[in-house]
């Protein structure tokens, strides 16, 4: 479980939010809110790369500040949105993820390779292993990544819109694997900028705004609370597409119409 | 499959695996030997290998051969070796953990801190010239640090450390021409200093700086895996569990003593720091594991190489090898600064 007791947290003089409470628990959750709600934030202040200036994030009642950090990355795995591209094969890339794992000598083992291969393979990369990172498309690099997230092995996965900017058939087979991972038990904390898509997946809800939680529960209460129109500006609508919810969504403006 | 060669199937072939890797250490290393045999025959007299070897073994002092060798080549040689290989690695580190592949020893000021302190010491301390490793070690060390945390509260934008790196640099250029002004009968020659060169150099004065090179250089080449995980950026660095600050500060620490250390013996060489890290990243791919022992190499044999050729290029005048590492390294500072501004890279 991941706590965040009465945080502020952010850089500069205003805190990207302030006492903010709220609880994650295991399982899949899907945390959305427009744009500069403070989503990136929460899950920075959960692993520690931003300054935590009030209060604590506790990691299954300990607080993370506690954690040594190669501990923490032990438990914890983050995908961050924005990133440089590194001159490096995606065979490197993944074993990457070894690194909190490695003894003081740093020097990998048979068992660190055979797992690296195994989420290469598992990410449909095995042909692209060799390959740098700068010659693939967005969609094969966020998998490499997501691979690299995977050999970490932690118990918590935190992944910042790892679907932003992608093909949409990319965006679907992130998505998928990501459904694939929780269903293996991985606690994951996902970001989504697609409200669709968010509702759609089976997982909690998270909706965030200006460094509050605003609602949490499933998708179901989300589209009948009536907060999807004050908080997002939208009317929700869906349909069933053999026995799948699908939705979406229509401008406010058009509400009277 | 067959006939259809591919330019790219050779740049897999060298950057994958660790035989090939291992076979280009190996031409390096030849490559090194061959230089380092060169650098001891020729000069303004050419030593022969028979010559030199017969020498040491008769072990006459009095025979030119063996006062050539011992005197003149052999402590010129190591020189140049050394500090070859210091600012090659350095400026692999300081590229890595700067994140900026425009950075090098010479283009962030390093080196002119190091010289600064360098003469300071020689200056303050006349009877002590073995301190002169110690001051210019830690001249880089403010250096880098200064750049370090300048670098943190202005966002180090590539182009912006560059000029952060002019700034120190004139500062500390002033402050050598202050000391010369002041004592224009250092115990070194300030002029030759700030060209760079190993003309003239004693074996007693070297060594202090020598073995400071070789545990910085030792602790650098155990450090490759640290410098890949950087590349990744800080956010995914910090997020593998490692202490992105520190282990920046402790990186740039030992690339100041391999800086500093070759620069209290050598002068201001420019751009070796620069070029090579870069000659050596566009053959073998960016993965700092095989990087940083090929510039140690690369970079021993390249400054090695333009000694020699300082040497015989007027003979029987010599030319500071200072004034050839730049002439061959401006240009080449300039082609990249316009390769990034064109966006590749």
């Amino acid at each position: 479980m991941l706590k965040w007791d009465h945080v502020s947290a952010g850089y500069g003089p205003v805190p990207v939010f302030q006492d903010l409470s709220l609880c994650i628990a295991p399982g899949l959750t899907i945390v959305i809110g427009p744009n500069g709600s403070g989503k990136s934030t929460l899950l920075r202040s959960a692993i520690g790369i931003i300054p935590i200036r009030e209060g604590r994030v506790l990691l299954n009642g300990r607080d993370i500040r506690d954690f040594h950090r190669h501990e923490l990355a032990r438990q914890i795995a983050f995908l961050p949105q924005m990133r440089e591209i590194p001159d490096m094969t995606v065979a490197s890339l993944v074993l990457h993820g070894r690194y909190p794992h490695l003894s003081w000598n740093r020097r990998l083992t048979l068992r660190d390779r055979e797992y690296a291969e195994q989420a290469i393979s598992d990410m449909g990369l095995w042909e692209l292993r060799t390959r740098n990172l700068r010659t693939l498309s967005g969609g094969e690099r966020q998998k490499a990544y997501l691979a690299m997230a995977i050999v970490q092995d932690t118990p918590w996965l935190l992944l910042d819109e790892p679907t932003t900017f992608l093909d949409i058939r990319h965006q679907f087979e992130i998505l998928s694997r990501i459904g694939d991972l929780a269903h293996d038990g991985k606690n994951i904390v996902l970001i989504l900028h697609d409200l669709a898509q968010a509702l759609e997946l089976q997982g909690h809800i998270l909706v965030l705004k200006d460094g509050v939680s605003r609602f949490s529960g499933t998708a179901n209460a989300l589209y009948k609370s009536g907060l999807m129109e004050s908080i997002f500006g939208v009317i929700p609508n869906r349909f069933s597409d053999n026995g799948r919810q699908v939705y979406y969504f229509r401008p406010l403006s058009e509400q009277k119409a | 499959m067959r006939g259809k060669w591919k330019p790219e199937a050779l740049q897999r072939w060298i950057t994958s695996g660790q035989k090939s890797r291992k076979w280009i250490l190996l031409v390096l290393s030849i490559g090194l030997v061959l230089a380092i045999g060169i650098s001891l025959c020729v000069g303004s007299t050419f030593v022969s290998p028979v010559k030199i070897v017969a020498a040491v073994r008769n072990g006459d002092g009095q025979s030119s051969a063996y006062r050539i060798f011992f005197y003149i080549r052999l402590p010129r040689t190591i020189a140049a070796a050394f500090s070859g290989a210091a600012l090659a690695v350095s400026g692999v580190i300081i590229q890595a953990a700067l994140h900026n592949a425009l950075a090098g020893p010479n283009i962030i000021g390093v080196n002119s801190g190091a010289g600064f302190f360098t003469l300071l010491t020689l200056y303050l301390f006349p009877t002590m010239p073995q301190l002169a490793p110690v001051g210019a070690f830690f001249g880089a060390l403010i250096c880098v640090l200064l750049i370090f945390f300048l670098c943190a509260v202005t966002g180090a934008g590539r182009l912006t450390v560059i000029l952060e790196g002019v700034a120190i640099g004139s500062l500390f250029s002033a402050g050598v021409d202050f000391i010369s002004v002041l004592d224009p009968d250092l115990a070194v020659n300030a002029s030759a200093f700030m060209i760079g060169g190993f003309s003239g150099i004693a074996l007693s004065r070297l060594l202090p700086a020598i073995w400071l090179i070789l545990i910085a250089l030792a602790v650098s080449m155990l450090s490759g895996s640290v410098l890949n995980v950087l590349l990744l950026g800080d956010e995914s660095a910090k997020s593998l569990g490692m202490h992105v600050g520190a282990v920046r500060i402790g990186l740039l620490a030992i690339a100041a003593v391999l800086a500093g250390s070759a620069v209290s013996f050598g002068g201001l060489l420019g751009f070796v720091g620069l070029l090579v890290p870069h000659i050596t990243r566009r053959i073998l791919g960016s993965d700092n594991r095989i990087l940083l022992p090929a510039a140690c190499l690369l970079g021993a044999g390249f400054v090695l190489v333009c000694d020699v050729l300082s040497r015989v290029l007027f003979a029987p005048f010599e030319l500071p090898v200072g004034i050839l590492l730049s002439a061959v390294g401006a240009p080449f500072f300039l082609v990249l600064l316009l390769r990034m501004r064109r966006g590749s890279d």
